[in-house]
């Protein structure tokens, strides 16, 4: 292989792994997918504390669960939050092992969706995010 | 490889890309949500029939969801659910709840605004009279505590405070609570047929600022 095309392939390589990695799921409805593993209880997860970030956007629902056991031990809790001005959008909420809410019609993109565990000690929690649910 | 070592940083770069796309892939196929991709159930199963009597009535027109929502529903549906088997058992002015059957689960959904909260119990625990409460801020900033409870149960106590309750009653195998903005929550709790049951309740707002 010479040094130019070997130049090519990599560049070829590293250019279909970044747009591959940030490429929506759908082009008109993005869900993003978001997990906290073994987070401490009462800490968001998600554009708080050290969750993963999904950005802001128009989202339209959002989901959060408990992906271990379902004993009845972790409430999820979910909120779309606005950081701009610091309100939560109505709707937030919380229940055993799993809740989710249907916003509606949102036309801004400047929601975060934001998910967190309360059991009292460190458990995971993962939520999903849509644009156009 | 005498091409790719000349390439080192490029190299480097391409490999660090690709691990992390790998780890990225391996952590999304574990972030199913719970109830994605099961089919909608096109009847009512049986022991949610026996469990709750609201499903066992005939559907009327007032028993369908709103139409937006029933939509989002269709394209979404955890668990199966099936917003056409939908029940309505508590209508108000600003929110109603409905029960919505699902594979193996019995969903309920309350309306806020043009959206909708929804939740979904195991039908087994149901029918055992074993299911919690949804908490969800509605408009204003008050608190709605809902959920569902077999037949047989006639109230739910909602325990706020130090020592207050609210006595709530069942409508249709359903419950609504409206509360005042900064009530605090503690339990809620009722008997079914498997005994006192009680659960946790925590204000969503309330959780919001706790961080």
């Amino acid at each position: 292989m010479t040094n130019a095309r070997a130049r090519l392939a990599l560049l070829g390589v590293l250019v279909f792994t970044i747009v591959g990695a940030s490429a929506p799921a759908q082009a008109d409805a993005f869900v993003g997918y978001y997990n906290c593993v073994m987070k401490p209880s009462n800490l968001w997860c998600d554009g708080q504390a050290n969750g993963s970030y999904d950005g802001i956007d128009d989202w339209d629902y959002n989901e959060g669960w408990y992906p271990g056991a379902w004993d009845g031990t972790v409430t999820a809790c979910q909120r779309l939050y606005r950081p701009s001005d610091g309100v939560t959008a109505n709707s937030s909420s919380c229940d055993l092992n799993y809740t989710s809410t249907d916003y509606g019609n949102v036309t801004c993109a400047c929601w975060e969706a934001n998910v967190k565990q309360i059991s009292g000690g460190d458990h995971s929690i993962n939520g999903a995010a849509d644009t156009d649910f | 490889m005498k091409a790719l070592k000349q390439n080192v940083p490029l190299t480097a770069l391409a490999l660090v890309a690709l691990a992390a796309l790998a780890v990225g892939a391996v952590a999304q196929g574990g972030e199913t949500p719970p109830g994605a991709g099961v089919s909608q159930v096109t009847t009512i199963e049986a022991e949610a029939q026996e469990a709750m009597e609201v499903l066992d009535t005939s559907r009327t027109s007032s028993d369908a969801m709103p139409s937006e929502v029933a939509e989002s529903i269709d394209e979404n549906a955890r668990f199966g659910m099936n917003p056409d088997l939908s029940r309505e058992s508590i209508d108000t002015i600003a929110n109603d709840v409905y029960v919505v059957p699902a594979d193996d689960h019995v969903c309920i959904s309350l309306t806020v605004g043009d959206g909708a909260n929804i939740s979904c119990r195991e039908t087994g625990d149901v029918a055992d009279g074993d299911t919690g409460a949804a908490t969800v801020t509605l408009a204003g900033g008050s608190i709605g505590i809902y959920g569902i409870v077999p037949d047989g149960v006639e109230s739910v106590t909602v325990n706020t405070g130090e020592s207050d309750s609210d006595v709530v009653e069942v409508e249709d195998n359903a419950y609504l609570a409206v509360l005042p903005e900064g009530t605090p929550l503690r339990t809620l709790s009722y008997t079914g047929p498997s005994g006192v049951v009680e659960f946790p309740l925590h204000d969503p707002a309330v959780v919001f600022e706790e961080e």
